[in-house]
C-alpha cells in the first residue's frame, strides 16, 4: 500500500539499485576477463612473447645448441639441478648470465630439459636421487654453486663460476683475483648435456688373465664420463688389441705378458686407433716381487719408458707418511700439479721409472710424480741407492703428430687399484688426480663448439671521461637542471599568489 | 578530448607542481646517471629501469589534482552538465599526466646523448626500457587518477595513490609474508610434510611475484624484453582507467 503512496520514489530507488548493481558487476567482470587474459597470456605465450635484446645474445641459446637439443628424441628427460636455492636477484651477479640462458633453454627444449633448484643442506636426499654410486661425488663439488646435469642415470657437474666464465688470466696471476672476461656458460652445459645424452663413443679395455688387480673404481670413473669398458684377456686366441679401444689399462700384472701380447701391444701403438692412450701401472708387492717383466718393459722401452724392479724411498722426511709402510706423498711435475688441490699425491711401495734411453722425434717423455730431490732405491738384494730425485710415475706422449700417443706409466699401484680408492673418498688427491687425468683424455670428444659470448660491457670512453667531465656533468644534472626547475616554480607560485 | 588534455596539459605548467614534479625527477635520473658516469660507466636501460621505482612519489604528486582539484571547487559538475562524454574526460586527464612523464623523459634522453656522445652503448635494450617505461607510467597514472577520483581533497588522492603503488611494490614482500602465515597455519592444522609446506610456500610466493609489475620489469635490464608484462601493464591501466570512470559516472547519476 504504501507503494501506491509514493510510486515515483519507488521507481528512483530501483534504478539506482539496478545502476549500482551494473556498476559493481562491470568492474567486477571487468577485472575478471582481464586477469583470466593475463593467466592465459602468461601461461601460453610468455615464453614466445620474450626477446633477447641483448647486445651479446647472452639470454638465448645458439642455434648449434638448439639443433643438439633438438635432435634428442622427444621422450629423453634432461634435468638441470641448481645444488643451491635460486637465487632471488641475479642482476649484477653471475647468474644473469645463467638463469635467463637456461629458462630459454628450457623453453626450446620442448620439454626435455627442466630446470629446478634443489639445496642439498636442506634436501640431502637429492644427492643420492642424482649419484646413487657416489660416483661423481657431488658433494666435493659444492663448495661453489653447482649445477648437476642430469640424464637416464649419468650426471655431469658444471661450477657456476669456475665453468661459466673465462677470467682474466693476469688479473688472476697478478692479483689471485677472478675477473670474468667471456661467458661460456651455454657451452658449459650443452656440452655437458651432450656428455649424458650421447651414446657411448669411447672404450676402454682392462688387460686381464694377469693376476691384475680389479677395477670397479675405474669402471665407476669411465661410466660417469660415458666411457663403455670391457676386459681384454690375453689368453685369447690370436690375442689382439681391439680396434675401438680408446683406453687400455694393464693394471698391476702379477705376471709379465706373453711375447704375442707383448707384440700385439706395440701393434696397437704403432697401427691401431688413434690417439692411443695405455696406463700402465707395475706397484710391487710379495706376489711379483720376483718377477721383472721383460715383455711389459720392452713394450714400454719401445716409447722410452722403462721400470726397475726397486722401490723408491723418500728421504725428506716432510713427504714420510709411513716409512715402515713405504708410503710417501709425491710431487705432481709442473704439468700436471693443477690436477688436484694438493698438487701432490701419495704412493705406496713405488717401483722406480726411468726413461729407457729410447729417443724418438715427435715423442716426449717426462716425469709425471717425481720424489723430493733426496730419495733412495732399494733393491730386491736391500742395496740402497741414495741421492736424487726419483720418478713415481712417468708419460710419454706425441704432440700433435700423425699419430697421437699417452702412455703412463705408474710406479705405484696406489694410483689404479681398488684396494687403495675403496677406502677413501672422492676427494682424496689420487683420486682427483687420476680423475683429472682421464677427463683430459676424453673431454675432447663428443662436444659442439658454442662460440665464447662477450659480457654486457656498459662502460664509456674512460679516457674521455676526467674530473672535469665528471664534475660538470655532475654540477649539470644534479644541480644545474633541478635548480632551474624549481626557481621555476617558485617563480609560478609567486606570480600566482600575487595575482 | 584534446581541449581536456590541452587545458590540463598546460595546467601542469601554470602550476608550480609540474615544475616540482620534473625537478625531482632530473635530480633523481641525474643522480643514477652521475654515480655510474663516475665510473666510466653508462647503463641507461638499467637507469630507466631503476627510475620506475621512484613513481611511488612521482605518481601522486603528478595525478593527485586531476579529478580531485575540480571536485574541491566545484568545477567537475561541468563534466555532468556540458555534453562532454566521460570518457573524453578521464582520457584527456590521464593523458595529460601522461604528457608530463614524456617530458620528464627528456632529461632520459639528454642521458643518451652524452652517453654516446661519450663513446657508450645504446643497444636495442634501451628501447624496450622506453616501452616499459611507458607501460609502467600508464599504470601508474591510471591508479593515480582513481585515487583523485574518490576523494576532493589532493593530499587523500596522493596518499591514496601512494599507498596503492607502495602496496604494489611491496607484493613480493606481502608475499613472503602470507607465505609464512599460511605454512604456520598449516603445520598448526595439520602436520603437512616439509615438501608440501615448501611447495605451498613458493606457490603463494609466486603468486605474489606473478602480480608485481615491478618483478617483470625487471628482466628488462637484463636484456629480456616481455610482451606478456607489457599487455599486463596496460591491461590493469585499462582496468583502472574504467575504474574511473565508473566513479564519475556514480556522481553523475547520484547527483541527478
Amino acid at each position: 500500500m504504501s507503494s501506491n503512496k509514493n510510486p515515483k520514489k519507488f521507481q528512483i530507488d530501483k534504478r539506482a539499485s539496478d545502476l549500482k548493481l551494473f556498476s559493481v558487476g562491470s568492474v567486477a567482470v571487468l577485472f575478471a576477463i582481464l586477469l583470466v587474459l593475463n593467466i592465459l597470456l602468461y601461461a601460453t605465450l610468455n615464453e614466445k612473447l620474450s626477446f633477447d635484446t641483448s647486445s651479446t645474445s647472452q639470454n638465448s641459446i645458439s642455434d648449434a645448441s638448439m639443433e643438439y637439443i633438438n635432435s634428442l628424441p622427444a621422450d629423453k628427460k634432461i634435468r638441470i639441478v641448481g645444488l643451491f636455492d635460486k637465487p632471488s636477484s641475479i642482476k649484477d651477479t653471475q647468474y644473469e648470465y645463467i638463469l635467463p640462458m637456461l629458462a630459454n633453454l628450457e623453453d626450446e627444449s620442448k620439454g626435455r630439459v627442466s630446470v629446478e633448484y634443489i639445496n642439498p643442506n636442506t634436501h640431502p636426499s637429492i644427492i643420492n636421487e642424482l649419484d646413487p654410486n657416489g660416483v661423481t661425488d657431488i658433494r666435493s663439488g659444492l663448495s661453489s654453486p653447482t649445477y648437476a646435469v642430469y640424464c637416464d642415470g649419468k650426471v655431469k657437474l658444471v661450477d657456476a663460476i669456475m665453468d661459466c666464465f673465462n677470467y682474466d688470466s693476469n688479473d688472476i696471476e697478478m692479483n689471485q683475483r677472478l675477473v670474468p672476461v667471456a661467458n661460456k656458460a651455454e657451452s658449459a652445459f650443452v656440452n655437458s648435456i651432450i656428455a649424458v645424452t650421447s651414446e657411448s663413443s669411447a672404450k676402454a679395455y682392462f688387460l686381464t688373465g694377469l693376476q691384475e688387480d680389479t677395477h670397479v673404481t675405474f669402471d665407476n670413473i669411465l661410466g660417469s664420463m660415458n666411457v663403455e669398458t670391457a676386459e681384454l684377456s690375453v689368453d685369447t686366441e690370436n690375442f689382439k688389441i681391439p680396434d675401438d679401444c680408446d683406453l687400455l689399462f694393464i693394471l698391476g700384472p702379477d705376471v709379465d705378458i706373453s711375447e704375442s701380447v707383448q707384440e700385439a701391444i706395440k701393434d696397437y701403438i704403432h697401427n691401431g686407433k688413434h690417439p692411443c692412450n695405455i696406463f700402465v701401472s707395475v706397484g710391487i708387492d710379495s706376489d711379483n716381487a720376483s718377477e721383472t717383466y721383460p715383455h711389459l718393459n720392452n713394450v714400454l722401452n719401445d716409447v722410452n719408458l722403462a721400470f726397475e724392479n726397486k722401490i723408491v724411498m723418500d728421504d725428506d722426511t716432510s713427504n714420510v707418511i709411513s716409512l715402515e709402510g713405504s708410503i710417501f706423498r709425491g710431487q705432481l711435475s709442473d704439468s700436471y700439479k693443477y690436477n688436484n688441490s694438493t698438487g701432490s699425491v701419495t704412493y705406496q711401495l713405488s717401483r722406480n721409472i726411468t726413461k729407457y734411453g729410447n729417443e724418438q722425434s715427435g715423442l716426449i717423455t717426462e716425469p709425471v710424480v717425481v720424489t723430493s730431490k733426496s730419495s733412495s732405491l732399494v733393491s730386491p738384494d736391500n742395496k740402497i741407492e741414495k741421492g736424487e730425485q726419483r720418478n713415481v710415475a712417468m708419460v710419454t706422449y706425441s704432440d700433435g703428430y700423425d699419430q697421437p700417443i699417452n702412455v703412463f706409466l705408474f710406479g705405484s699401484s696406489s694410483f689404479t687399484s681398488d684396494s687403495y680408492f675403496s677406502g677413501r673418498s672422492n676427494n682424496d688427491d689420487n683420486n682427483q688426480f687420476m680423475r683429472s687425468l682421464l677427463t683430459n683424455i676424453f673431454k675432447t670428444s663428443d662436444s659442439i663448439d658454442v662460440p665464447v659470448k662477450p659480457l654486457l660491457d656498459y662502460s664509456i670512453d674512460a679516457s674521455k671521461v676526467n674530473q672535469n667531465s665528471v664534475s660538470a656533468i655532475s654540477i649539470i644534472f644534479l644541480v644545474a637542471i633541478p635548480l632551474v626547475f624549481v626557481f621555476v616554480a617558485w617563480y609560478v607560485y609567486y606570480r600566482r599568489s600575487h595575482l | 578530448m584534446l581541449a581536456i588534455l590541452k587545458r590540463e596539459f598546460l595546467s601542469y605548467f601554470k602550476s608550480p607542481v609540474g615544475y616540482v614534479a620534473i625537478a625531482l625527477f632530473s635530480f633523481l635520473s641525474g643522480f643514477i646517471f652521475v654515480m655510474s658516469f663516475g665510473n666510466a660507466y653508462s647503463n641507461i636501460t638499467s637507469e630507466i629501469i631503476r627510475l620506475c621505482g621512484f613513481f611511488v612519489v612521482l605518481v601522486p604528486i603528478v595525478t593527485m589534482g586531476l579529478l580531485a582539484d575540480d571536485k574541491r571547487r566545484g568545477t567537475d559538475v561541468i563534466y555532468y552538465t556540458s555534453p562532454i562524454k566521460l570518457t573524453a574526460v578521464v582520457l584527456g586527464k590521464f593523458l595529460a599526466a601522461v604528457g608530463l612523464f614524456v617530458v620528464m623523459f627528456i632529461n632520459i634522453v639528454v642521458h643518451m646523448i652524452v652517453t654516446k656522445a661519450y663513446g657508450g652503448v645504446i643497444d636495442a635494450s634501451v628501447f624496450t626500457a622506453v616501452v616499459i617505461y611507458f607501460s609502467i607510467v600508464l599504470l601508474y597514472v591510471s591508479i593515480g587518477l582513481f585515487a583523485s577520483s574518490i576523494s576532493d581533497s589532493q593530499i587523500v588522492a596522493a596518499i591514496v595513490a601512494f599507498v596503492f603503488i607502495m602496496i604494489i611494490q611491496l607484493l613480493p614482500t606481502i608475499g613472503s609474508f602470507v607465505s609464512s602465515a599460511v605454512t604456520s597455519l598449516l603445520s598448526i592444522l595439520g602436520n603437512p610434510s616439509s615438501a608440501t609446506l615448501n611447495s605451498v610456500s613458493q606457490k603463494i610466493i609466486n603468486i605474489f611475484v606473478w602480480l608485481d609489475p615491478n618483478e617483470r620489469i625487471d628482466t628488462t635490464s637484463l636484456g629480456i624484453f616481455n610482451l606478456v608484462s607489457v599487455f599486463y601493464c596496460l591491461s590493469f591501466a585499462f582496468f583502472f582507467l574504467f575504474l574511473t570512470y565508473r566513479m564519475l559516472e556514480k556522481k553523475r547519476w547520484t547527483q541527478s
